[in-house]
């Protein structure tokens, strides 16, 4: 096993790309969304608030990315027993509600993105619009 | 006094303006930023980290943001003292460093921006040309 290797990385430009495909989606559906993007260490990239969105998902919106890209999976698949410890061990990062994917290239996850605002369903619905942007790119569906 | 008034609030276009503006100022000032944009409330509109930023400021930048929005005020400018005893109180979130400019049009503070990854001055600069780019007065 080599000391260091090479991984592909989310850069800035790729989540603004990201995003402009995601807000273009939900102003599409007429559902006002919050958008967060982060990078493989769960760090925050890009966020956006559209007019209308809620103010809880700024929030959830970031933590269901964090929990799609420490997952490795979409967000909201967790049984709920398991779903209520992880949320109790990380103080609430976890979150089990469906709105997030992994941002996947070469069967790496480079990031994720997470939304909020709407129903669960159209949450997802712009999250994976926004990975489809990314050329190359996967959702981990 | 009246029970409703009318006030100016910052949209989602107006905050994409302020953070273009600040990338284009970080970017020629070559200090890659993290850089936040919030409403008069303080709650998070827009956030864009570029390529090279800290880590470390991305709550830099969202607390100088809610500082420069609270005290509609530029960051950085308390007493050290009265600085230490406000981050203590507010667990962090009140941040007596530069790099928060609030977000002014026609005398009302509508938003702010938080800038975090380069020196004092270059946070400052940066969200400065950030504010400026909506036409404040």
């Amino acid at each position: 096993m080599p000391d260091i290797v090479a991984t592909p990385k989310l850069t800035a430009a790729g989540a603004a790309r990201i995003m402009a495909a995601a807000i273009v989606k939900a102003a599409a559906m007429g559902v006002p969304q919050c958008i967060a993007i982060v990078d493989d260490g769960g760090n925050l990239l890009a966020f956006r608030r559209m007019d209308g969105a809620k103010l809880l998902s700024i929030r959830t919106c970031q933590r269901k990315a964090y929990t799609a890209v420490f997952n490795r999976a979409r967000s909201g698949t967790v049984s709920r027993e398991l779903a209520l410890e992880l949320a109790l061990v990380t103080q609430g990062k976890f979150v089990n509600l469906k709105g997030a994917a992994p941002i996947m290239v070469d069967g790496k996850v480079i990031g994720a993105i997470g939304v909020g605002s709407g129903t669960g369903e159209q949450d997802l619905e712009v999250a994976l619009a926004g990975i489809a942007a990314l050329p190359g790119a996967s959702s981990g569906g | 006094m009246t029970d409703v008034v009318p006030t100016l609030r910052l949209t989602a276009a107006g905050a994409e303006k302020v953070m273009a503006a600040a990338i284009a100022k970080a970017g020629a000032l070559g200090a890659p930023q993290c850089i936040a944009v919030v409403d008069a409330g303080g709650n998070l509109l827009a956030f864009t980290r570029m390529d090279g930023a800290k880590v470390h400021a991305v709550e830099a930048s969202l607390n100088k943001a809610l500082t420069a929005a609270s005290h509609r005020a530029r960051t950085g400018a308390m007493p050290p003292e009265v600085g230490a005893a406000l981050a203590m109180a507010t667990e962090g979130r009140f941040v007596n460093a530069k790099g928060g400019e609030p977000i002014a049009v026609d005398g009302h503070v509508v938003g702010a921006i938080g800038v975090g990854s380069g020196t004092a001055e270059e946070d400052l600069a940066v969200a400065v040309a950030g504010a400026a780019a909506l036409g404040a007065k």
